[in-house]
């Protein structure tokens, strides 16, 4: 019985509470397919707004899958699935305002997913990167590419059960006419800026 | 014919570049909510930052625009009305509520003791053309301290549509949030982000 609870405590102080920043973490960290963890993920896009302000919104709906190999960078593989219909406003007084976003300017309503597949990822430093790939929204397909940097890994994560976790986030721009994204010309500003949190754990 | 020519007209005052800071009329602004968002961050295990934004909000501008030192704001926040979209990404069967932990958790926000968030501005300085620093008093769990926030004015036009002016900010900045009285050293970092993108429209 003590033998146990010694056995268990040890596997506990192995487990880590929060993750390690450095780039030995990065490196030691398993090959091989990760999965996102949707509550600990976020998704946001701003576009400029009358040029007043940034118009913020999020999808609360969204997937990915990372295939990352620590010692081989440049062969990781990233997609991603994004519900369009999930788009969040939080608008005050329109409740229909987010289904009218998602199904007719985000294409929900045509096309059920906006997707992401990576075709070249590159390191710029010890823990930050540039993924570029292909989105699909409202049935067009253009490049885009994501400013990555590492934030943290965990061999063992006690949140997760024990599983490898590792947490990055990741910034992007794209032109939204290149998407066919016209409407509202006068009101937003052609660029759009991705922001993106996530947190993945190895499957 | 003339509704046409309306619409061109619409279309051009919208087009044109946006007034200098000084022309905005000096006097009272309130926050455009449908395009305005208050959000924070805080970084999650070492993983990844997690946002969560406050919905229903007020903030009252006093602007001034031959001297904008002079410039005062005051903010009242639900802390009922955070969102963390959580609802959308849980796991099949679970049925934690995450919103109401964060908004009444004694723990968190404690809404059912302090049910509301305040903030007053006691200084602005210019930093450049178009920037600045905000000083204030902010006020939660029954806490008062100074935060200093940098803030961006981004643009300002008279909004045909409503024959009202409009000013847009950014104000960035961070908080410890264990001098408000939350425990350090849980799932997420004392030293929390706080992004607010803000309408005004004259009053």
């Amino acid at each position: 019985m003590r033998l146990l609870l010694l056995l268990t405590t040890l596997v506990l102080a192995a487990c880590a509470l929060s993750a390690d920043p450095t780039p030995e973490a990065l490196r030691s960290l398993p090959a091989g397919a990760w999965q996102l963890e949707k509550p600990h993920a976020s998704l946001t896009f701003r576009v400029k707004h009358l040029g007043l302000s940034y118009y913020t919104a999020r999808f609360a709906d969204f997937d990915a899958t990372l295939d990352f190999d620590p010692a081989n960078p440049a062969a990781a593989k990233l997609t991603a699935i994004v519900n369009p219909m999930s788009v969040r406003t939080d608008h005050p007084t329109d409740a229909g305002w987010d289904a009218q976003l998602g199904g007719s300017l985000l294409g929900g309503n045509q096309f059920p997913q906006i997707t992401f597949e990576s075709t070249r990822v590159e390191t710029t430093g010890e823990t930050t990167g540039r993924v570029t790939g292909n989105l699909t929204l409202r049935g067009v397909t253009a490049p885009v590419t994501l400013d990555i940097t590492y934030n943290g890994g965990m061999d063992r994560a006690v949140l997760y059960q024990g599983r490898a976790a590792v947490g990055f986030s990741a910034k992007g721009k794209l032109s939204r006419s290149a998407f066919g994204l016209t409407q509202y010309a006068s009101f937003v500003g052609e660029e759009v800026e991705i922001l993106i949190e996530a947190e993945f754990t190895k499957r | 014919m003339r509704s046409i020519l309306a619409a061109l007209a619409a279309t051009a005052l919208f087009a044109a570049p946006a007034l200098a800071q000084t022309e905005a009329p000096a006097g009272q602004y309130v926050v455009d909510r449908t395009h305005a968002t208050v959000m924070w961050k805080g970084l999650h295990q070492g993983l990844a930052w997690y946002p969560a934004r406050f919905t229903n909000f007020d903030i009252q501008l006093t602007f001034d625009p031959a001297d904008v030192t002079k410039s005062k704001v005051t903010a009242t926040i639900d802390p009922k009305s955070i969102e963390t979209d959580f609802a959308r990404t849980r796991a099949a069967g679970n049925t934690t509520d995450f919103n109401a932990e964060l908004a009444t958790g004694e723990r968190f926000f404690n809404a059912g003791k302090f049910p509301q968030i305040t903030f007053a501005s006691t200084a602005v300085t210019k930093t450049g053309a178009n920037t600045g620093k905000m000083t204030g008093n902010l006020t939660f769990l029954g806490v008062t301290k100074p935060v200093t926030l940098d803030v961006t004015y981004i643009g300002n036009r008279n909004d045909p549509r409503v024959k009202k002016h409009k000013i847009g900010f950014q104000a960035l900045g961070t908080i410890n949030k264990t001098q408000w009285g939350m425990a350090p050293g849980g799932p997420i970092a004392d030293n929390v982000q706080i992004e607010i993108h803000a309408e005004f429209v004259q009053k």
